[in-house]
C-alpha cells in the first residue's frame, strides 16, 4: 500500500463559494497576515491567515481577476479583458490609484518591478507595454524581427539578476521563449519549447527554469549565466496533461504545478522527480503562492493553492522540521 | 447616725444577733431576705457590722465539716459583698484568709481541700466579688504588700480550674485568678488597666507568679477531657490578659544612649564572667525580675506556652478559635519584641484562621494580618518574612504526611495556612519573596510534591461507565463528578485550588507549571493536571502560559489516551503474514514505493514521511489505567473549556482545532467524557459569548467543516469524524445545513469507495442521524400525513355507489381492458425506463433554459437514499440502510426525486423479502409502508406479485407458531412475533395507501383471518381487529363480504323495504365461537 497523500493544514472555502483565480500573501507590518484571493466574481477576498476566514472584501470590477500583486504599499491586479488597477493601501483602506486599460483579451499575468514600480503588461500583437504605478507608459518591448511569428504573450517572468540587470522572460504562443534585457529593451536570447507555454517560472540560484504547458509535459530550461543563452534542459512527463501554473520555491529545493485536473504536483529541483501529488482540489487549480515569510499560526512557510471549485487549500509540505 | 441608718440598724440588728447566735440556713436566708430590702448606702454603711457575723463563722472550728451551712454562710456573704465597696483593709484580709482557708490544704495533691465542689464555688465567686468590690487604695496595698497571699489565691484558683470537674466551678476559678491580678474585665479597659501605679503593682506581682499562673492556665486551655468551649474561651482570654500585661513592649526597658557607666557594668561582668562561668548559666531566679535578660528568658519560656495553644487553632467551636486569634493578634502587636520566639507561630494561627469558613474569625484574622505588615517597620517585615518563608516550606514537608492521616480538621487548617502563606508571600509588588524562594529547585520540588498529594484524586470503577442515555440539549454541566479526591476532604479542593491560583498569579506561574507539565508528560498523572487546570483558570496567569498549557493538552498522545480494558489489538496470527518483517498487514507506510502513480508520495529524497503515520497500537491496558486515563481525559477537556474563559479574546486561533475535540468528547460512550465535553462546550459558548452551543457550532462551522472533512479521509480517523457529525447534528438547526451539505456528500463520496468498507455502520448511522434532523427541520412540509376525514355509515349511499360502479365496471368491460390493473410489472418496468430517459432528456435541456433548482436538502436526501438502496441490497448494514431510505423517502415526499428512487430501491427490497431474516423483513416492511404511503399506487402492482405473498405466506404460516402461545411464552420474546406483529400493523396502512381492491384485498384479509381467534395472542388480536377496522372504513363492502363469509352462520337479515330480498348469513355472529370476540369489537366500533 502506497502513502496516502497529505493533508492541507488547512482548506478555506469561501462562502461565496467563487472559484478562485489569483493567490497572493500579504504581510503588512504589525502583524497583519493575510492572502488575498481574487476571485471569478471581480472582487478580491482578504482572508486573516490567524482566523483563517475573510477579514475584507474589496470590489474590484466585474470579470474575473486573473492575477493579484501585493507590495508592501500597493495592491495591483488584473482583470480579464486587461483592465489593471493600482490600488494604495491608506489608513482608511484600499484607494484606487490608477487604471490601465489594455486590449488584451489573453490570459497572460502582467508582471512587477516592484523595486523600480513598474509593470510589464502584455499586449495585443506580441507586445509587452511598460508602465509605472501611476499608469504612465514608459517603453515597450517589441520583437522586431518579422521572419519568426510569436503569437500573442503568454506567460512573463521577472528576474533580476546581479550586477542591477533586469530582465524579462516572455513566452509566447507559437511556443517561444525570449528574455529581454530591460535595460535596452532588447532581446538577448531566444528558445523554442515544446507548444504554447501557459506559465514560466525561473529560479535565481538553480539557474534553471519550467514551463507549464497544455500537455502533459513540463519543460525545465537552463540559462546560461555568461552569456544568458536559454537552452532545454529537460523534459518531466505527468500523467494529465494541462498546467495552469508552476511556481518555484525561493529556497530552491521545490518547485510546483497546478494543473487543469486539480492535482498539485510537487518536484524536487534535486532529482527532478516528482514527490507528491496532492488531490485535494476537485476542479483545476489556478494559482500557487508561495508566502514570503512563516505564518504565524502554523510557524512554517505556507503554500496557498486556490482553483475552480472555489476552495484555497493551505499547505505546510517539505519544511524541514528542526 | 442618720435617722434612716438608725431605722434600718434596728430592723437588721435581731436578724444579725440570730445569724451570730445561731447560724443556720434559716437564719442564713432571712438574712440575705432582709438585706435585699435595705438600700445600698445603708448596707455601705453598715457593712463592718453586717459581714462580721460572717467572717467569725467562716473561720470558726464548730462548722467545720458542715459544707452546707459553709457554703450558705458563704453565699450570704457575698450578697453583702457584692452591695458594697470594701472599706476596711483588716476586714478585706480576714475575709480573704477566711474564705482562702475553707479551700486550701496544703496536704492534698493541687493543695486544694476535699470539699464539695458547691461550697467551693460559692468560695470562688466570693473571693472574686472581694477582689472586685475592693477600694482602689486598698486593692493598691493589697498588691504591693500582700502578694505571698494573693500568690495562695491565684494558685488555689488556677488548681480548682485545672482539676475539677464542674464546668461552673472552673470558670468562676478562671475569673477568680484575672480578679486576684488585676486584669479582671471589669478591671481593665479594652485588656489594659488605665492607672499605672496598679498596672505596676499588678505587673511587678505578676512577674514573680507569670510561670505557674500560665502553666497552670495553659492545662486548663489544652484539656483533653473536652471541659466546654466557654472554660477554654475563658482559659485563653485569662492567658492573654495576664500575659500581655506582663508582656507589654513598653516595659522593655531600652537605652538609646549608652553612658560610661554602660561600658564600666559591661567590663565588670565580663570580667566577672572570666571568674564565674557564662551568664546563661546564671538560674533563672537570679535574673533580675523584668531586666532586658529576663524578658528575653520569659520569652523563650512562654514560647511554650504558645506553642500548646496554637494546636486549638483546629478547634471545632469557632468561639475558641476566635479567642485564640485575639490572644495572637495581641502578641503581635503588643508584645512584639518581648515574645519574639512565638510570633511566628501567632502570624501561622492568624494566617491560618485567615482562611476560616465562620467570618467574625476570618475577618478579624485577616486584618489582623493585615495590620500588622502594614505597620510593622521594614526591617521587622523583612525578618517575618524569611521566618514565613521557612515555616512554608516546613508546613509544604509536611503536608503529605498530614494529609495521609485521618485527622481531617488539622489537613484542612494546614491548606488554609498553605493559603495564607502563599497569599502573604506573593501579596508583595513583584518580584514577591515567594518567587525567589520557588527558584530553588529542592524547594519547587517540594512544593510540587505536596501539590501533587494535595490534589490526589481517586480513580474506580464508575469512571469507566458508559453512557445510558444521551441528550446533548438537557442543560450545561456545572460540578464536574470526576473530581474525587483520595485524602483532602470535603471542601479541601476548594482550598488546595486557592493556593495553586494563588501561586499561579505570582511570578512563580511559569516556574511551577514547567515541573507540573513535565511530570504531566512524564507520568500521565491526572493530579498534575488537575494542578494545570487551575494555573489555567487564574485570570492573572500570563496568557503565554496558558497557551503553552493548552499546547500540551491538545497534542494527539495526550488527548486521546486509550481507555478500552485490555484494548489494543490482537498480536498478528499467521492468518494474517507470514512474516511481519516482510509483510505488515497494518502498516499504513512503506518505506519504498515501487512505482509512483497519483496520489502516492515519495518519501527517498526529502524528509517527509507520512505527517500522521498509523501509530503503533497501544499496549494493552490494564483496568487501572484505563482508570487513570479516563480521569485524565476528563480533566483535559474540562480544562480546554476552562482555558477558554481565561483567555477569550486569544482563544480564536485555539477553536480551530480545539472544537472538534471537545465536540468528539461529548459523543463518547463514557458517561463522564460525555459529561466533561458538555462541560468544555458550555465554558467555551460562555467565553465566546455565544446564545449556546448550537450558536457556537454555527459560528465556526468553517473550522468544524475542515476538520471532519480532514478526519473523513483517513481510515482511522473516520469513526471520530462521524461521531463528531452526528454531535453537531444534535445541537444544530437548520440554519447549519448549507455547511452540512457539503459534509454529507463529502461522506457519500467516501462511502462509495471500498476502502471505507469498515465503518459503513457509522455511515449509515450518520445518513440516519441526517435525515431524522431533516424530517425535524422541515417537519412543516412533511406533514401532509392527513387522515382521510371521517366518514359516518350511510347504508344507502353504499347501496348507491354500488350501483355506480357496477354500471361503470359494465361500460369499462364493454370498452376493453381497465388500465393500469392488467398492466405486468415487465411492461412498467419498461415504462419507467422510459420516462427516465425522458427525464435525462430534460436534463440536457436544462442547460439552456433556467430550470427551478431543486431544493438542496432535497438533493442530497436523494443522494442518501441513492446510497443506501445499493448498501440495502448488501450483506451488511442493510437494516440501517433500510431504515435510512425510508426516513429519506419521507422527506422527499412529494418532489420530483421521489418516484425514480421508490423505482431504483425496488429490486433490493424485493430481494430482502426472500430471505428470512426478520430483522431485516421487519424494517424492508417499514420501508415498504412509506414506499407506500409516499408513492401511493405507483407500486401497486408490483407490490401485489412481489412483494404482498411473501407477506401473506409469512402470517399463514406463523400464525401456527403463535398460536396458544399467551402472556407468559418466549415465543413473544422472539423475533418472529415483532416481525408479525409489525406485518398485521403493517397491512392496514398499506391496504388503503397501494389502493388493493377485489381479490388483493380478499388475499389480505384472508391472511389476517387467523388472528380473529381468541387463541392468539392479544396484541396480535388487537392488530387484527385494526386491520379491519381500516379495511371497513375503507371498502365496507368488500369486508363485509369477507366477514359474512368468514362467521358462515344461516342469521337471515331481513331489509326494512319488502321489495328486496333477505340476505342469509351475516358477518356479526360467528360459526366459530374462536372469533366471537373479535368480530363484536370490530362491529361495536363501527357502530358507536
Amino acid at each position: 500500500m502506497a502513502l496516502l497523500p497529505p493533508d492541507p493544514v488547512y482548506t478555506i472555502r469561501n462562502v461565496d463559494n467563487v472559484p478562485v483565480y489569483s493567490l497572493a500573501f500579504s504581510f503588512l507590518p504589525g502583524g497583519l497576515e493575510r492572502l488575498l484571493a481574487g476571485s471569478k466574481n471581480g472582487y478580491v477576498y482578504a482572508y486573516n491567515l490567524q482566523t483563517n476566514r475573510v477579514q475584507q472584501k474589496i470590489q474590484v470590477g466585474q470579470a474575473p481577476i486573473l492575477h493579484l500583486i501585493h507590495t508592501d504599499s500597493h495592491l495591483i491586479t488584473q482583470e480579464k479583458g486587461g483592465k489593471l488597477k493600482v490600488f494604495e493601501l491608506t489608513n482608511s483602506g484600499y484607494e484606487e490609484d490608477a487604471v490601465i486599460e489594455v486590449d488584451y483579451p489573453g490570459f497572460c499575468r502582467f508582471e512587477a518591478n516592484t523595486k523600480l514600480a513598474s509593470l510589464y503588461v502584455p499586449e495585443k500583437d506580441y507586445k509587452i507595454n511598460i508602465y509605472n504605478f501611476n499608469g504612465e507608459k514608459l517603453g515597450s518591448l517589441e520583437y522586431d524581427d518579422a521572419s519568426v511569428k510569436l503569437g500573442d504573450v503568454m506567460c512573463l517572468k521577472f528576474i533580476e539578476f546581479p550586477c542591477d540587470r533586469p530582465c524579462l522572460l516572455a513566452g509566447y504562443e507559437a511556443g517561444w521563449l525570449l528574455l529581454w534585457d530591460l535595460n535596452t529593451n532588447k532581446c538577448i536570447s531566444k528558445l523554442q519549447v515544446l507548444e504554447c507555454p501557459m506559465s514560466v517560472d525561473y529560479h535565481l540560484e538553480q539557474q534553471r527554469g519550467i514551463i507549464g504547458n497544455a500537455s502533459n509535459v513540463i519543460q525545465i530550461f537552463n540559462l546560461g549565466r555568461k552569456d544568458l543563452s536559454l537552452t532545454l534542459k529537460l523534459d518531466v512527463t505527468i500523467k494529465n496533461p494541462g498546467i495552469n501554473k508552476v511556481k518555484t520555491r525561493s529556497d530552491g529545493k521545490v518547485f510546483t504545478s497546478g494543473g487543469w485536473d486539480g492535482h498539485i504536483r510537487i518536484f524536487s529541483w534535486f532529482s527532478m522527480r516528482p514527490l507528491v501529488v496532492l488531490t485535494e482540489h476537485k476542479q483545476a487549480i489556478q494559482d500557487v503562492a508561495y508566502s514570503t515569510e512563516k505564518v504565524s499560526l502554523w510557524k512554517a512557510y505556507i503554500m496557498a493553492a486556490g482553483g475552480l471549485d472555489g476552495a484555497i487549500t493551505l499547505w505546510d509540505l517539505y519544511n524541514s522540521k528542526q | 447616725m442618720n435617722p434612716v441608718l438608725k431605722e434600718a440598724f434596728n430592723r437588721i440588728k435581731p436578724v444579725c444577733d440570730m445569724l451570730m447566735v445561731c447560724p443556720t440556713a434559716d437564719t442564713v436566708s432571712n438574712f440575705v431576705n432582709k438585706i435585699t430590702k435595705l438600700k445600698k448606702d445603708v448596707v455601705q454603711e453598715l457593712q463592718q457590722y453586717l459581714l462580721f457575723p460572717f467572717i467569725t463563722h467562716i473561720s470558726s472550728t464548730e462548722i467545720e465539716t458542715k459544707y452546707g451551712l459553709q457554703r450558705k454562710l458563704v453565699d450570704g456573704m457575698r450578697a453583702v459583698l457584692e452591695r458594697v465597696t470594701v472599706n476596711s483593709f483588716e476586714m478585706c484580709m480576714k475575709i480573704e484568709i477566711g474564705l482562702l482557708q475553707l479551700v486550701f490544704d496544703k496536704d492534698r495533691p493541687g493543695m486544694i481541700a476535699e470539699i464539695p465542689e458547691e461550697l467551693k464555688l460559692s468560695v470562688m465567686l466570693s473571693l472574686t466579688v472581694l477582689m472586685l468590690n475592693m477600694d482602689k487604695k486598698f486593692r493598691e496595698k493589697l498588691m504591693k504588700t500582700q502578694v505571698p497571699l494573693l500568690a495562695q489565691a491565684v494558685f488555689v484558683a488556677v488548681h480548682i480550674a485545672k482539676l475539677d470537674r464542674l464546668r461552673a466551678l472552673r470558670l468562676a476559678a478562671i475569673h477568680c485568678v484575672t480578679a486576684h491580678t488585676g486584669t479582671h474585665a471589669s478591671q481593665t479597659d479594652d485588656y489594659s488597666i488605665k492607672d499605672p501605679v496598679i498596672e505596676k503593682a499588678v505587673v511587678d506581682m505578676l512577674s514573680s507568679i507569670l510561670p505557674g499562673v500560665l502553666a497552670g492556665l495553659q492545662d486548663v486551655a489544652t484539656c483533653a477531657d473536652n471541659p466546654g468551649h466557654g472554660v477554654i474561651v475563658a482559659a485563653i482570654d485569662a492567658i492573654h490578659r495576664i500575659l500581655c500585661i506582663t508582656m507589654h513592649d513598653k516595659f522593655l526597658y531600652k537605652k538609646s544612649e549608652y553612658t560610661a557607666d554602660d561600658f564600666a557594668k559591661m567590663y565588670l561582668e565580663k570580667t566577672k564572667d572570666k571568674v564565674d562561668t557564662e551568664v546563661s548559666s546564671k538560674k533563672p531566679k537570679e535574673i533580675t525580675k523584668r531586666s532586658p535578660e529576663w524578658y528575653t528568658m520569659a520569652g523563650d519560656k512562654l514560647m511554650l506556652v504558645t506553642k500548646s495553644l496554637i494546636a486549638l487553632r483546629t478547634h471545632e467551636h469557632h468561639k475558641v478559635r476566635k479567642e485564640l486569634s485575639v490572644f495572637c493578634s495581641r502578641l503581635l502587636t503588643e508584645c512584639n519584641t518581648t515574645m519574639q520566639p512565638s510570633i511566628p507561630l501567632a502570624l501561622d494561627v492568624l494566617i491560618a484562621l485567615s482562611k476560616d469558613e465562620y467570618s467574625q474569625v476570618s475577618d478579624y484574622c485577616a486584618t489582623a494580618v493585615s495590620t500588622y505588615f502594614s505597620t510593622a517597620a521594614k526591617d521587622a517585615k523583612n525578618k517575618t518574612m524569611d521566618s514565613l518563608c521557612e515555616n512554608f516550606f516546613t508546613t509544604l514537608t509536611c503536608l503529605p504526611r498530614v494529609l495521609n492521616n485521618v485527622d481531617s480538621a488539622r489537613k484542612l487548617s494546614t491548606l488554609n495556612l498553605l493559603h495564607g502563606y502563599i497569599q502573604v508571600l506573593g501579596s508583595e509588588p513583584p518580584p514577591q519573596r515567594v518567587v525567589s524562594a520557588l527558584s530553588v529547585h529542592t524547594n519547587m520540588q517540594c512544593l510540587c510534591n505536596a501539590l501533587l498529594e494535595a490534589a490526589a484524586l481517586d480513580a474506580d470503577l464508575t469512571l469507566l461507565s458508559t453512557v445510558a442515555t444521551r441528550d446533548v440539549l438537557a442543560g450545561a454541566v456545572t460540578d464536574s463528578p470526576w473530581v474525587r479526591p483520595r485524602c483532602v476532604p470535603a471542601g479541601g479542593l476548594r482550598r488546595v485550588a486557592a493556593c495553586v491560583r494563588g501561586l499561579a498569579a505570582t511570578r512563580a506561574a511559569d516556574l511551577l507549571a514547567d515541573r507540573l507539565m513535565q511530570v504531566a508528560l512524564q507520568h500521565k498523572l491526572p493530579d498534575a493536571f488537575l494542578l494545570l487546570n487551575w494555573i489555567g483558570s487564574e485570570p492573572k496567569a500570563p496568557t503565554s502560559l496558558i497557551e503553552r498549557i493548552l499546547n500540551l493538552y491538545i497534542q494527539e498522545d495526550m488527548w486521546y489516551l486509550p481507555l478500552e480494558v485490555g484494548g489494543g489489538e490482537a498480536p498478528l496470527t499467521s492468518a494474517d503474514t507470514l512474516d511481519v518483517s516482510v509483510y505488515d498487514p497494518r502498516a499504513w507506510h512503506r518505506d519504498s514505493v515501487p512505482g509512483l502513480y497519483e496520489g502516492a508520495t515519495e518519501t527517498r529524497y526529502t524528509d517527509i514521511s507520512y505527517r500522521t503515520p498509523r501509530a503503533a497500537p497501544p499496549p494493552r491496558t490494564t483496568l487501572r489505567e484505563a482508570q487513570r486515563n479516563m480521569l485524565v481525559s476528563c480533566l483535559l477537556t474540562e480544562g480546554v473549556g476552562m482555558f477558554a474563559l481565561t483567555l477569550n479574546e486569544h482563544y480564536q486561533p485555539y477553536l480551530m482545532k480545539v472544537l472538534c475535540l471537545v465536540l468528539e468528547r461529548i459523543s463518547s460512550p463514557y458517561e463522564l467524557l460525555h459529561q466533561a465535553g458538555l462541560k468544555a462546550v458550555g465554558s467555551i459558548t460562555a467565553a465566546a459569548g455565544h446564545a449556546g452551543p448550537a450558536d457556537l457550532i454555527r459560528c465556526n462551522a468553517d473550522y468544524l467543516t475542515n476538520q471532519i472533512t480532514r478526519r473523513l479521509k483517513k481510515a482511522w480517523d473516520c469513526e471520530s469524524a462521524l461521531q463528531i457529525l452526528s454531535v453537531v447534528m444534535e445541537y444544530s438547526d437548520v440554519t447549519m445545513l448549507d455547511y452540512m451539505y457539503g459534509i454529507v456528500e463529502d461522506v457519500l463520496v467516501q462511502s462509495c469507495d471500498k476502502y471505507y468498507d469498515r465503518n459503513l455502520e457509522s455511515y449509515l448511522q450518520v445518513f440516519i442521524t441526517f435525515i431524522e434532523c431533516l424530517q425535524k427541520w422541515f417537519k412543516d412540509e412533511d406533514n401532509t400525513d392527513s387522515k382521510p376525514p371521517e366518514r359516518g355509515l350511510d347504508l344507502l349511499e353504499d347501496v348507491r355507489e354500488y350501483c355506480r360502479n357496477q354500471q361503470e365496471a359494465e361500460r369499462l368491460l364493454d370498452e376493453g381492458e381497465p388500465p393500469g390493473g392488467g398492466q405486468s410489472a415487465e411492461e412498467m418496468y419498461r415504462e419507467d425506463r422510459a420516462a427516465e430517459l425522458d427525464d435525462a432528456a430534460d436534463y440536457g435541456d436544462a442547460v439552456t433554459k433556467e430550470e427551478a433548482p431543486v431544493a438542496r436538502h432535497l438533493s442530497v436526501t436523494a443522494a442518501i437514499v441513492r446510497r443506501c438502496v445499493r448498501g440495502a441490497a448488501g450483506a451488511r448494514g442493510a437494516a440501517a440502510a433500510l431504515r435510512a431510505a425510508g426516513g429519506g423517502l419521507r422527506v422527499l415526499r412529494g418532489s420530483a426525486l421521489l418516484l425514480p428512487l421508490v423505482h431504483a430501491a425496488w429490486p433490493p427490497l424485493v430481494h430482502r423479502f426472500e430471505e428470512d431474516d426478520p430483522i431485516i423483513m421487519r424494517w424492508a416492511i417499514e420501508l415498504l409502508v412509506t414506499m407506500a404511503s409516499v408513492s401511493k399506487d405507483f407500486i401497486r402492482a408490483r407490490a401485489i406479485k412481489e412483494v404482498l405473498p411473501h407477506i401473506y405466506r409469512f402470517l399463514k404460516k406463523s400464525s401456527r407458531d403463535s398460536y396458544l402461545k399467551d402472556a407468559g411464552s418466549s415465543y413473544r420474546l422472539s423475533l418472529a412475533f415483532a416481525l408479525q406483529l409489525c406485518s398485521l400493523r403493517a397491512l392496514p396502512r398499506l391496504a388503503p395507501d397501494l389502493a388493493l381492491a377485489r381479490e388483493p384485498l380478499e388475499d389480505a384479509m384472508h391472511s389476517v383471518d387467523p388472528y380473529l381467534s381468541k387463541k392468539q395472542p392479544k396484541p396480535l388480536q388487537a392488530a387484527a381487529v385494526k386491520f379491519y377496522e381500516t379495511v371497513l372504513e375503507y371498502d365496507y363492502g368488500a369486508a363485509w363480504h369477507h366477514l359474512r363469509r368468514l362467521c358462515r352462520n344461516d342469521a337471515v337479515l331481513r331489509p326494512k323495504d319488502p321489495s328486496l330480498a333477505p340476505v342469509v348469513g351475516t358477518p356479526f355472529q360467528p360459526k366459530n365461537k374462536n372469533y366471537e370476540n373479535n368480530i363484536k369489537l370490530i362491529f361495536n366500533f363501527e357502530v358507536s
